[in-house]
């Protein structure tokens, strides 16, 4: 018996629409959440590094909390948990803009926040000790230094392990469908349902991330290339004239 | 002469109380005043200086920047506060940022004119107009030792810190950065403070040098005094080099088995004492008769460094012309220069 291959079945009746509605919704989740976690990140990932203890306390906490449950159980606890507890107001709003979607931002942000905040922690602390100590001794206060110095260095040379970590959460966005979000699997899912095509319909899933994370690495690398330091990553250093 | 800064006392430990990285140290540096910090590695030159700026938190003791306490027992004042300069062995510029970038970072509380015109002065002070716009990667070491330097002077600081600024650099463009560091500071007026491990570099550039040695000031003077009257063994060896032959104080004279020496600090007869002797007081003189004998020669390029046994079975270093060449096993007769003696007790290091 042969498989009779049906790529149409992708684009016909509702099917085409469900894949497209899929694929905004993995960008939306996925965009909003890198952005919340690079937030949650660059915050905590500072205040490791911070010379005061109290603050090392409380960003190691966090970071040690959420990285260390998985990202399905966070899921669950977001979505079906969290909400219980939120004041009236909060479960009204959710219920209006679709508990789901919004349960899934958080869990990704404060599960990636954690991760990529182990990023930035290693950035800052390769940035060379002197450089900190430069900018206090010309005037600057810690805070000013960590803005204006260790953050934007630090975010230059985390580029690649920020890529990696950055499609990590694109990919696990798919993780979202068991709460209900109708993203990409959940509709590559509802497609092979309805028409019994699993193998064109997963295949499709599969290609579609393929491409977009393709497109963020290529993105990334671009990035990097127009922001790097050459004397800082590659040590290139002119020699006497 | 008004003071800078005053160190009183000050002492500091790492490990909970562990290791003493330094140990009572005062030390007062005038306004306008070149201070090196001179010392092998360890002796804790450069935890003095980050004391001063602000890096560390000292154990004992009192730091005074300008007239005000900036570290004692109840106070700190952060580095950020203290209005010093700060110039690093691996110069530290901001990797990011461009030259006249770096040197704005100072001015950062100055209004844009003010600053601006500042910025223009400290770059040109450097001489370094030109490139403001270049990157530090784009720049070669003494060009951007230049920039640190023009960073460190632009919100004109009390003082500027230097850390090791030659180390970094080749053997030419060191002699000729120490040189235009030194116009540089003084055009600046800036009084400052430098820790280095090169004797040479602390007595060319210093109007006072400070030799530490396990964490202790053993002495601080003018580069000539260090040189030719050392308070202490370590400071006689560490600062040019020395031998030490042992004397005995006869009425007006030390005799020792090089001659005899005059008493000039009036130490009573029958004392044992070890005369200080450098190699470029000792003079070798051709005779065949003589009772020393030449065992090496070292080639140095503007000298021959020589070491010459003694009949006694000692051995002293003379440095000689680099043309002069005596052969080792050579008898030869050894005379010094007795203008000036220093001499220490045996049994420790009071002169």
């Amino acid at each position: 018996m042969t498989y009779d291959l049906q790529w149409n079945i992708l684009w016909t009746g509702e099917n085409g629409r469900w894949l497209l509605e899929g694929i905004w919704t993995t960008i939306r989740l996925s965009a909003l959440s890198w952005i919340f976690a690079c937030g949650l990140g660059v915050l905590s990932g500072a205040l490791r590094t911070a010379p005061f203890r109290p603050l090392r306390a409380l960003a190691t906490c966090y970071v040690e909390f959420f990285r260390n449950v998985p990202l399905l159980v966070w899921l669950f606890f977001w979505y079906f948990g969290a909400p219980q507890v939120l004041p009236r107001a909060g479960q009204d709003w959710l219920n209006l803009h679709g508990p789901e979607f919004w349960s899934a931002v958080v869990a990704l942000s404060v599960y990636h926040g954690a991760r990529m905040s182990e990023v930035i922690r290693a950035g800052i602390q390769s940035v060379p000790k002197t450089l900190f100590e430069a900018s206090v001794a010309t005037g600057l206060s810690v805070g000013q230094a960590y803005r204006l110095i260790l953050i934007p260095i630090a975010l230059r040379l985390i580029i690649p392990p920020a890529t990696n970590e950055s499609l990590n959460l694109l990919k696990n966005s798919s993780l979202a469908l068991t709460i209900g979000v109708a993203e990409l699997t959940f509709m590559t899912r509802q497609v092979e349902t309805y028409t019994a095509r699993a193998f064109e319909a997963l295949t499709a899933g599969t290609l579609i991330y393929l491409v977009l994370c393709l497109t963020i690495a290529s993105v990334m690398a671009q990035v990097e290339r127009a922001l790097r330091i050459p004397g800082l990553i590659a040590r290139g250093v002119r020699s006497e004239s | 002469m008004t003071e800078v800064i005053r160190l009183e006392g000050v002492s500091k430990r790492y490990g909970g109380g562990g290791i003493a990285a330094i140990q009572e140290i005062s030390l007062v540096v005038g306004k306008g005043e070149i201070v090196a910090l001179l010392g092998p590695s360890g002796c804790g030159k450069t935890t003095t200086l980050r004391l001063i700026a602000g890096f560390e938190v000292p154990d004992g003791g009192s730091i005074e920047i300008g007239g005000r306490i900036v570290a004692n027992e109840r106070i700190f004042v952060p580095a950020e506060r203290r209005g010093v300069g700060m110039v690093f062995q691996d110069y530290a510029l901001f990797p990011h940022l461009t030259a006249r970038e770096n040197v704005a970072f100072g001015l950062h509380n100055w209004d844009a004119e003010r600053s601006g015109k500042r910025i223009e002065e400290a770059l040109d002070l450097v001489g370094l107009s030109e490139l403001e716009g270049r990157y530090s990667y784009e720049l070669s070491g003494g060009q951007q030792q230049r920039v640190a330097l023009a960073r460190a002077l632009a919100p004109s600081p009390q003082v500027v810190l230097l850390d090791e600024p030659f180390s970094n650099l080749d053997a030419d463009m060191r002699a000729q950065m120490r040189q235009d560091v030194h116009r540089i500071l003084r055009q600046a007026g800036t009084t400052a403070i430098f820790v280095t491990h090169d004797q040479e570099e602390a007595l060319m550039i210093a109007d006072r040098v400070g030799v530490l040695n396990q964490g202790r000031l053993e002495q601080i003077d003018q580069p000539d005094v260090i040189y030719h009257t050392p308070a202490t063994r370590f400071v006689a060896r560490f600062v040019g080099s020395a031998d030490f032959i042992p004397g005995l104080v006869q009425g007006e004279g030390i005799v020792t088995e090089l001659g005899t020496f005059p008493n000039q600090q009036g130490l009573p007869s029958g004392q044992a004492v070890e005369v200080m002797i450098r190699p470029d007081d000792i003079e070798l003189v051709a005779d065949l008769a003589g009772e020393a004998t030449v065992v090496t020669r070292h080639f140095r390029g503007s000298d021959n460094l020589y070491c010459v046994q003694l009949p006694s079975g000692r051995t002293v270093h003379s440095s000689q012309g680099s043309t002069r060449i005596v052969e080792s096993g050579a008898r030869i007769a050894v005379k010094t220069d007795p203008t000036h003696v220093v001499c220490f007790y045996e049994d420790d290091t009071t002169r």
